[in-house]
């Protein structure tokens, strides 16, 4: 099966960005390419409809970011090896500060994927409540309640409460 | 840290990304997926055509309870009711006879879906595949415990209408043995293993029809609805104790905001159970929120729509007025500030 005109230099060009996305969403490099991949597999098979217009990203992300949130809970918690193992640059940065990050980053992989996706879109994407909406597919108002009950839950961990929650 | 730091060190750990696949392994890679994806839509249309052509499942009658190819005999292991969804169907068939599919009339939108496998060593794992009305929906590791396919996130879907019969077919995608992954290459090493024994347990879940239902009585006492998401919180009100479809009314004053008001006032809004709660501000409508379970969620009314039509000014009386429907416990609202970006 040959990919579709244009569909290898949209991966060439686009697929690292989106790769970065998905390793927000899963916290694992892995299962961030095959989420990445099932979402590039779901465009290939619209790209017809797809090409004419100017941007096909948008579209992937919408399909990446919503894959993610209605499919690959239980695969995650299964597969997922990050919670007990830290990152190779740890060595490079202060313990104190190893702490204080590796308890953010764990305390993000515990939101719920809605509201997890909600803080990836608004804080790595920095995309606004429209375009985070629009890819969540809700309204603007539930981006802000997604975005606000994160933050709460993130204002509850250690790391967040030892500097006055300022959150 | 704080939240102004979340980015930073969002882009700190995405900088740790792994030597890039070669552009033609990633797009052989989809390709894959592409090509089994189409097999399985492929299978499960023939499945579909010979259900219909053969009847070797029957398809209910729209006024008829949902049934499913496997008779009663199926284990008893989903619950009921898991928060907003309640069970409509189940089905079980032995994993290596699979594919299994289950025929459900959904009276509720949208719909989930769950499985249940028997229970492997942790190394093993087993990916059931999952297609609706012929539509590839992914696949997802299967355990011995009830948990979600997909979720209560595909409202958007055309193809599931309420009273209209659908299929969903489960097949095994692949049954793997995991390896340690080794740390800095972030590599999922496994290898293919025969399909395990026993048997499959699959359920259809739809979300509680708000307002057709009698509360549970298997629920021995609501939860508490959950603290409001904000420090500042400006005006509450509660529903009648005695009568929580009653509307309430309550007033409060606008507060001094800046010029850019867009996290200057937030309203949200909790029901402890199904039902519809409509909210207005000085008689414009902001909003009608509908709950489907038992826990408590908390929605947001979106403010900014409100503050367009009535451009409030410091000090102005606003009136809120909050009007049930099809409750039978305690909401709340509330009129507060939200923390800052």
């Amino acid at each position: 099966v040959a990919a579709p005109p244009g569909f290898e230099e949209f991966v060439t060009f686009r697929s690292a960005r989106l790769l970065r996305a998905a390793f927000q969403l899963t916290h694992d490099w892995a299962l961030a390419e095959d989420l990445m991949q099932t979402a590039l597999a779901k465009t290939w098979r619209a790209w017809s409809r797809l090409s004419g217009e100017n941007d096909p990203e948008p579209y992937v992300r919408k399909i990446m970011f919503n894959t993610y949130a209605t499919w690959w809970h239980r695969r995650w918690n299964h597969e997922n090896p990050t919670d007990t193992m830290p990152d190779r640059s740890d060595a490079l940065r202060p313990l104190g500060q190893i702490d204080d990050r590796d308890e953010v980053w764990r305390a993000i992989g515990r939101l719920p994927k809605r509201q997890r996706a909600a803080i990836v879109l608004r804080y790595f994407e920095d995309l606004t409540e429209a375009q985070t909406a629009e890819i969540l597919d809700c309204s603007i108002g539930n981006v802000k309640s997604l975005t606000s009950r994160a933050l709460a839950s993130l204002r509850l961990d250690a790391a967040f409460r030892s500097e006055g929650a300022s959150a | 840290m704080n939240v102004a730091d979340l980015p930073g060190l969002m882009w700190q750990r995405a900088e740790d990304a792994p030597v890039p696949l070669l552009v033609e392994s990633r797009v052989d890679a989809i390709r894959r997926k592409v090509i089994v994806g189409r097999q399985r839509t492929a299978a499960s249309a023939v499945i579909a055509i010979a259900l219909v052509l053969f009847g070797v499942v029957g398809l209910p009658r729209l006024d008829e309870k949902p049934t499913t190819t496997t008779g009663s005999s199926a284990k008893p292991v989903f619950p009921k009711l898991k928060g907003d969804y309640e069970l409509l169907t189940t089905g079980h068939a032995s994993l290596r006879s699979l594919p299994l599919t289950v025929t459900f009339t959904p009276t509720s939108l949208p719909v989930d879906f769950s499985t249940v496998c028997p229970k492997q060593d942790a190394t093993t794992v087993i990916s059931i595949e999952l297609v609706v009305n012929g539509q590839d929906e992914g696949s997802g590791t299967c355990n011995d415990a009830p948990d979600v396919l997909f979720g209560p996130n595909d409202e958007s879907r055309d193809d599931l209408v309420v009273g209209v019969p659908a299929t969903a077919t489960f097949s095994v995608e692949k049954t793997l043995r995991s390896h340690d992954t080794p740390p800095d290459t972030g590599a999922n090493q496994s290898t293919p293993i025969p399909t395990p024994a026993g048997s499959l347990f699959v359920a259809v879940y739809q979300a509680v029809p708000v307002g057709q239902t009698s509360r549970p009585s298997s629920l021995p006492s609501l939860d508490a609805i959950a603290p409001l998401p904000y420090a500042d919180v400006y005006s509450v009100v509660d529903s009648d104790p005695a009568n929580p479809l009653a509307p309430r009314s309550f007033t409060f004053t606008y507060p001094k905001c800046p010029p850019s008001p867009e996290s200057c006032i937030a309203m949200a809004v909790t029901s402890q159970t199904p039902g519809y709660l409509t909210v207005s501000v000085n008689g414009v409508a902001a909003g009608e929120f509908t709950f489907r379970g038992y826990q408590g969620y908390v929605d947001e009314v979106d403010f900014g729509a409100v503050r367009k039509s009535l451009h409030p000014k410091t000090g102005q009386t606003m009136t809120i007025t909050v009007t049930p429907a099809a409750v039978s416990g305690g909401w709340q609202f509330a009129v507060a500030q939200p923390p800052p970006a």
